[in-house]
Parts: structure tokens; C-alpha cells; sequence
């Protein structure tokens, strides 16, 4: 079965790079700066594929290159190396766009506009702060609107009733629609960010740490409209997280990152419960 | 030889000679200028970026039209320059005296005789043909300046077509107040492709940049900016199928002059009675219409 | 239908400076459809563990586990990609762990259905079904709704039981799953399992009752240090 995402030997380094750090850093080394250069390896040779429908955790401590990652996916930031592949037809609003190309190409080397015809149309993506992923002072609604905009739609009364199912299924009273996200709890811009993400119908899913900071039973109500989207919409998803026991809720493999490289990979019960790596087992047996 | 010689002159017209060239800009400004208008005509509503010369006007008073009229203006051309719609005010006689002392030309107020139209803030209200040039000055002639103040971010905008931010507005505008608010500085698609800011002319005036006959340039001085529309092109101005553009209605009102109630008004407020009377913006036409009626 | 050969699970835990921990060795056993295979042996010998090697919740260290999947026919659980192992765990394979995991906030009726509505039952009817499978097991209707983080340990562990069952598995792999029971609910699950049997299903269990397991399995397995065939 072909993998819905493919990524390829992705590194994104700070600095000028040498001859003993062009093809990476040496396997084992503790840490992710070149000896010889002093070059940081935010991300290195990272490499793995996503199927349709699968959730995919991606943990790691606090620099371990998680977010980096995500970044990279979303071309928030241009990779130093590295290939992505992806293998869909695209969403229904994605199919009679001209400028949305897969698969084949390694995205990487498409224009700006592609990129960002991308990622409008085939992927959302929820940060952990809700003011890097929403505008605090546009209405909820506009929000979710300014996706649908960029798809072409020029309809207020069908962009506002896409806006208002998309609220429904987030769980936000549609008639708060029209204030802005900055009067929110925590919980509820979180679910703003997520319904925003889902408006044209996106393949892939983006989650970074989206429930860090949250109350805790803010926490279970997010995570648990994740897992019901997951179930209901068949759709695939990054979930990049420090709390293993969210990766566990959620996810059904995990890549383990540290100093920007995988250490480990598998499916996430066997990786919580028979880690293999001497990191990840001390990950594990350090979680309360 | 005197000016008036010189000027009749055909074979030497563009020589300079004494202390200023013909149109006062000298040739190596010209022709920069010239070569920003043919490209600004070849991409329609991209902004093209040229080097503003010094002129004995101030920056912010028509410093960018004036470049362009000075630019592509001939002996043989005939000018008007309005400003708000009307020949008499300060600033469209303070240009119009300049350039007319500069190259000597003949001026007119009739829209249909002028080969060169300066305009402030309006379009004239009888329509143009193919042998006729209307410079528009613009203040700011980024359409995409009051969603996103920094410059490097609106080209890139405009290099991508990235214009949803400004789709964003113009929607929250309506959830906020039933539709959009933007009277002047209306944005429209020009050519299926860029968001131009058409100068502070009113909506009124939109319309008449749609697959008109005649060339529009417009020239912001300070900004440093030139883009054209040229004839025959596509002009729409931004809207959405369920809240369409529309025009300033003015409920009725009519011109106490010519009695029109087919023209953009001006609403003057009398000093001595504090009555409201309405009159025409395009203050020639409107003699104009006002003397045929009286004959 | 399930067939381990010569399986070892050891453990190298490098938080103890990579002390060697072994789980088991040489395990080989099977079982075929229709059939309860019970483990017995002392506490400590490996009997989770190797129904977790089934699962591929551990790593085996060494050895095949051969199983006639319906949708991809004969597969080595032990090398197999880990996407075909999520969609056999979906489809196929059932697992009764010992302790009850699950999300927050889910009422136990939703926990239960869940199953059902990934083969792509519709809500209703899924959740029609738990209700009828909670009812066989005797949860009090009263529950349904409520969260089983606050149910009492016999009624977690017959959720577990009802999440495992509901979607009809052609292996079910059963880790103490009568543990903390009382007579009553323990004969209805073992109604429950005698109806899978019927159905064909293979069925590996481990059960702490000692003459519960040999009265119901039909072989059984003994694993000690030193272990022997089946």
C-alpha cells in the first residue's frame, strides 16, 4: 500500500555545515552539533512514511527536533535537505484545482504558490499556541473563512454555513461565531484552530502539541474530539507530543526523536511498553 | 530664438536648450520613466517601481502624475488637469499653469478635445476613446496596505496571489456591517490576476475602468510606484455573489446647476443659507450639459 | 491458524547498565479455530508475555509466529510491517489485557461499541449491540453513560472483556480476563467464549483459576524455566 506521506532523509541545520557533518552526524553521538563546526543539526535524517488513516505520534523532549519537524512539513521553514512525497487524489475541493500537484513530485522543490495551494487544500495544521495558528482579532468564523477564501469560494451565506458545520463539529456554539478567538478559553481557540484546519477538507492532519498547557479536562475534551474526527472523518494524522500518555490515547505508531534524529519507531504500545532504545526506555520509566 | 520659436520647431523638439529641457524632466528621466510605462502596460495593475524625481512641487500634491503627463507629453498634445473633478481648484490650475510654461502646450477643460487627461481623485465623466491618455495621481498604491503594513509582505502577496487576507476583510466588513465599507480606494482584479488599488476615485467611477477605450496610468510620486490599465481590459472590482458591488446612490439628488441626476455629486452646504445643494463633481461637463440645455 | 516456533522474548534494560532480563525461550505451541489453548505455569514464567509477542506489544527476540490471516493470508506476526499488524489488531485479533485502558470521558458504552463502528457499523446500531453485550455481562444500565474509570475492578474488567468480544475476532488472545469475578459473571463469560468457539474463533487464555483453564481449554500449555512443546 502506498504510504499517503513519505518523508526522506530531512535535515534542517543552523550553519555553515563541513565535510564531517555533510552527510549527517556521526550514528550515536549525544548530541546535535557538529564537533568540528559547531553546525546544529535541528533536524537530521529524519525519514518515515504515514498510511491513509493512520495517526502517528512523534515524542520527544524539549529539543529533540518535534516541532522542528512539523514545521518543516507545513514549509513554515526550508529544509537544509530531504525529500516529501505525498500520494492522494486530494480532498473533493482539491480535485479541480489546477495547482495542486501530486503524486511524484518531491514537494519540497514546488513554488511558493503550490505550497501553498498544498497546504490549504490537503493539510490543516493545529499549533500549540492558538495565537500562532489563528488571527486573535478576526471573528471565529472569519477564521475558518480565510481558508475557504484562499480556496476561491466568494460566497458569504455557503462559507458561513461551512463555518457554522465546522463549529458544530468542533463543538463550539455557532453563535459565537462571529466574535474573535482572543475572548476564548484556552480549550475552545484550540477547537477554533481545528475546525479552521478541517475547512476545505484536508487529508492530513498537523497536531503540535495541542493540548500542552490545556486544564485537564479541557485536555480530555480536545483529545477526545480528535479521536471522534479520527473515527469519523477517516483522516490522517501528526501527532507531535512530549505526554506520552496522549500519545498513547491517540496515536496507533510512534517515531521517539531526539537531538533531532528517530531513535526508535514502532507501534506505540510496543514502544511504551518494550522500548528498545536505551533513551527511549529511560523516556518510559521517567513518565509519572 | 524664443520659447514659442523653439517650440514650433519640430525638429528640435526634444533638445534641450537653455536652462530646462521640453517638459522640464530631462531625457535620461524620461526615458527611465518611459520604460516603466511600457512594462507597467505589459503587466496591468502591477505596480512597477521607479525613481521619483525632485519637483518644484511638494511630495503629496501630484508629484506622480505629474512625472507621467511631463513624461509622455508632446507640443502637439492637448491637456486638461482636474482635481476633484474640477479645472478651477488651486491644485489642478497651480499643475496645469507648470506644465503648460514647461512645454508650451494648448489647455483645454473639455474632456472630449483633451489627447492628456491629469486627474486628482476622479474619473471625468464622458467617456474616452482610443486617443486618449488619463493619469491618475495616487496617494498609496498599495491595495493590500490596510491588511498588511509591511512592504516585503505585499509583494510577496502579489507575487503569489496570496490576496485571502484582504478577501478576510472585506468579509468580516460584512458580518460587521451588512456589507463592505470601503468608499474610496475600492480594490479591484485587474486582468483576472492583480488586486489594484485604483486611486481614491469613488465607487462611482469603477465601472469606467471596465474594457474602457483608453489607457489609464497611475503614478504615486512619493511612493514611487507606476502601473497602467491598458484598454480593452479586465477590470472587476472585488465583491462576493451574495453581496455585489454597487455605486453611491445618491437617493435622488439633483444638480442645481444642470439638473443631472446621472453624475457623481458634490454635496456643498451654503454659506449664507445653510441650505444643502448638490452639484456636479465634473465641473466642465456640467457647464457643458447646463449651456446645451440653455440653447 | 496460529502457530509459535521456537519464539524467546528477552528484555536488555540500559537503565540497569543493560542487564539482560529473560521472558522466555523456545516457545513453540499452536492452536487452530475453534480452539482454547490455556498457558498455565508459575507467576513470572512469561505467560503475558508471549500472548504480547502475539499482539506485538513486545518485540519477540527470536523465533516465528505463523498466522492465517483472512485478508492476507500467511503472515509472520514477528516480522510483519506494522501497518499490516494495526489492521489485523483491527480486524482479527482480539486482546483482553489485564488492566482496563482507556480514554478519558468515554462512557462504557461508546468504549464497547467503539469496535463495531471501525468495521464500519453504523452509531446506532453499534451502540445497540454494546447495550446488549453489557446487559449478557450484567452491567447495571445505571453505568452505561458513566465512565468506567469510576467503575469497581469486576465491572472494568468485563468492559475489557465486551471491547475484546464485540466485533466477533477470529483470535482472541485472553490475559486473566476472570480475574476479579464472582461465580456468576465468570459463567457468563465463559458462555461467551464457548459462543466464539462456535463461531471458529482461536482462542489463547491465560486464567488464574487453574480448573477453570483445564475445564474449558481443550489443550493446555505448560510454560517453567524449562519448557517443553504442547
Amino acid at each position: 500500500m502506498k504510504p499517503l506521506l513519505r518523508v526522506k532523509n530531512l535535515t534542517k541545520k543552523y550553519g555553515e555545515g563541513c565535510p564531517a557533518c555533510t552527510a549527517g552526524l556521526p550514528g550515536e553521538q549525544e548530541s546535535n552539533i557538529c564537533q568540528t563546526c559547531g553546525t546544529v543539526f535541528a533536524c537530521s535524517g529524519v525519514s518515515f512514511d504515514l498510511l491513509a488513516g493512520e495517526v502517528l505520534g512523534i515524542v520527544g523532549e524539549s529539543g529533540s527536533g518535534k516541532s522542528t519537524l512539523i514545521k518543516l512539513l507545513n514549509f513554515d521553514l526550508p529544509q537544509s535537505q530531504g525529500e516529501l512525497y505525498l500520494s492522494c487524489k486530494g480532498g473533493p475541493q482539491s480535485a479541480s484545482h489546477p495547482a495542486v500537484p501530486v503524486n511524484g513530485d518531491n514537494l519540497f522543490t514546488l513554488s511558493a504558490y503550490q505550497k501553498r495551494q498544498l497546504k490549504n487544500f490537503l493539510w490543516g495544521i493545529v499549533y500549540q499556541s492558538p495565537h500562532l495558528g489563528l488571527k486573535m482579532n478576526v471573528s471565529a468564523g472569519g477564521n475558518i473563512a480565510e481558508r475557504l477564501l484562499m480556496a476561491g469560494w466568494r460566497n458569504v451565506g455557503k462559507i458561513r454555513e461551512r463555518a457554522s458545520v465546522l463549529l458544530a463539529k468542533t463543538e463550539i456554539p455557532v453563535s459565537r461565531m462571529d466574535e474573535p478567538p482572543k475572548n476564548f478559553s484556552g480549550g475552545m481557540q484550540q477547537r477554533v484552530q481545528i475546525a479552521r484546519a478541517l475547512s476545505n477538507e484536508p487529508v492530513l492532519l498537523l497536531l503540535d502539541e495541542v493540548t500542552t498547557g490545556l486544564d485537564v479536562s479541557v485536555q480530555a475534551c480536545v483529545l477526545d474530539l480528535i479521536r471522534k474526527l479520527h473515527r469519523e472523518l477517516g483522516i490522517s494524522m501528526l501527532v507531535v507530543s512530549h505526554d506520552l500518555s496522549v500519545i498513547r490515547l491517540l496515536t496507533t505508531r510512534t517515531l521517539v526523536m531526539r537531538h533531532g534524529r528517530v531513535v526508535e519507531s514502532g507501534l506505540t504500545d510496543q514502544v511504551l511498553e518494550d522500548p528498545q532504545h536505551p533513551y527511549t526506555q529511560l523516556l518510559v520509566s521517567s513518565a509519572l | 530664438m524664443n520659447l514659442k520659436q523653439w517650440l514650433t520647431s519640430d525638429l528640435h523638439a526634444e533638445r534641450a536648450t537653455g536652462k530646462y529641457s521640453f517638459a522640464f524632466l530631462d531625457e535620461g528621466t524620461k526615458r527611465e520613466i518611459r520604460r516603466k510605462i511600457l512594462k507597467a502596460i505589459a503587466i496591468p495593475g502591477y505596480q512597477v517601481p521607479f525613481g521619483s524625481r525632485e519637483l518644484p512641487i511638494a511630495r503629496g500634491w501630484g508629484t506622480g502624475g505629474l512625472q507621467i503627463t511631463l513624461t509622455i507629453i508632446g507640443p502637439r498634445d492637448i491637456l486638461k488637469v482636474i482635481d476633484q473633478g474640477s479645472d478651477d481648484s488651486v491644485n489642478a490650475v497651480n499643475i496645469s499653469t507648470f506644465v503648460t510654461r514647461v512645454t508650451g502646450v494648448t489647455l483645454t477643460t473639455d474632456t472630449t478635445e483633451a489627447s492628456i487627461i491629469q486627474t486628482r481623485h476622479r474619473i471625468p465623466e464622458e467617456p474616452m476613446n482610443e486617443d486618449q491618455v488619463l493619469v491618475l495621481q495616487v496617494p498609496i498604491p498599495e491595495a493590500l496596505r490596510t491588511v498588511e503594513p509591511s512592504e516585503e509582505e505585499t509583494r510577496r502577496m502579489h507575487a503569489e496571489a496570496d490576496y485571502s487576507a484582504l478577501w478576510l476583510y472585506l468579509y468580516e466588513d460584512i458580518i460587521r456591517y451588512r456589507e463592505i465599507s470601503i468608499g474610496a480606494r475600492y480594490p479591484v482584479t485587474v486582468n483576472h490576476r492583480y488586486i489594484m488599488d485604483p486611486s481614491p476615485i469613488p465607487r462611482w467611477d469603477i465601472p469606467k475602468l471596465h474594457r474602457a477605450k483608453n489607457l489609464f496610468l497611475f503614478c504615486a510620486g512619493r511612493e514611487k510606484r507606476i502601473y497602467a490599465i491598458p484598454p480593452h481590459t479586465d477590470v472587476r472590482p472585488l465583491e462576493f455573489q451574495d453581496y455585489p458591488f454597487r455605486v453611491e446612490d445618491f437617493k435622488g439628488a439633483v444638480c442645481c446647476r444642470c439638473g443631472s441626476t446621472a453624475t457623481y455629486l458634490d454635496e456643498i452646504i451654503e454659506d449664507e443659507t445653510g441650505a444643502r445643494i448638490y452639484l456636479c463633481s465634473d465641473t466642465a461637463y456640467c457647464a457643458k450639459t447646463a449651456e446645451e440645455q440653455r440653447a | 491458524m496460529l502457530k509459535l516456533e521456537n519464539v524467546s522474548k528477552s528484555f536488555i534494560v540500559h537503565t540497569l547498565g543493560g542487564k539482560v532480563i529473560h521472558g522466555f525461550e523456545e516457545v513453540s505451541l499452536n492452536a487452530g479455530p475453534g480452539e482454547l489453548l490455556g498457558l498455565a505455569g508459575p507467576s513470572g514464567s512469561g505467560k503475558s508475555s508471549i500472548l504480547k509477542c502475539i499482539y506485538r506489544t513486545y518485540l519477540a527476540t527470536a523465533g516465528s509466529i505463523y498466522y492465517e490471516s483472512e485478508e492476507f493470508g500467511p503472515v509472520d506476526l514477528v516480522r510483519a510491517s506494522e501497518h499490516l499488524i494495526v489492521r489485523l489488531r483491527l480486524r482479527e485479533i482480539g486482546y483482553v489485557t489485564q488492566f482496563l485502558k482507556v480514554p478519558p470521558r468515554v462512557p462504557a458504552v461508546d468504549i464497547v461499541a467503539e469496535p463495531l463502528l471501525w468495521r464500519g457499523i453504523s452509531g446506532e446500531a453499534a451502540r445497540k449491540q454494546a447495550c446488549a453485550l453489557l446487559d449478557r455481562l450484567h452491567i447495571p444500565q445505571v453505568l452505561f453513560d458513566a465512565h468506567p474509570a469510576t467503575f469497581s475492578g469486576g465491572e472494568q474488567q468485563r468492559i475489557n472483556v465486551a471491547r475484546a468480544v464485540i466485533a466477533n475476532p477470529r483470535v482472541l488472545l485472553l490475559d486473566e480476563p476472570t480475574a476479579s469475578l464472582d461465580q456468576e459473571s465468570v459463567s457468563r463469560i465463559v458462555e461467551i467464549l464457548g459462543d466464539l468457539k462456535k463461531e471458529g474463533c482461536t482462542m489463547i487464555g491465560i486464567f488464574h483459576d487453574r480448573n477453570l483453564m483445564t475445564s474449558i481449554a481443550d489443550r493446555m500449555y505448560e510454560i517453567s524455566p524449562i519448557t517443553a512443546p504442547a
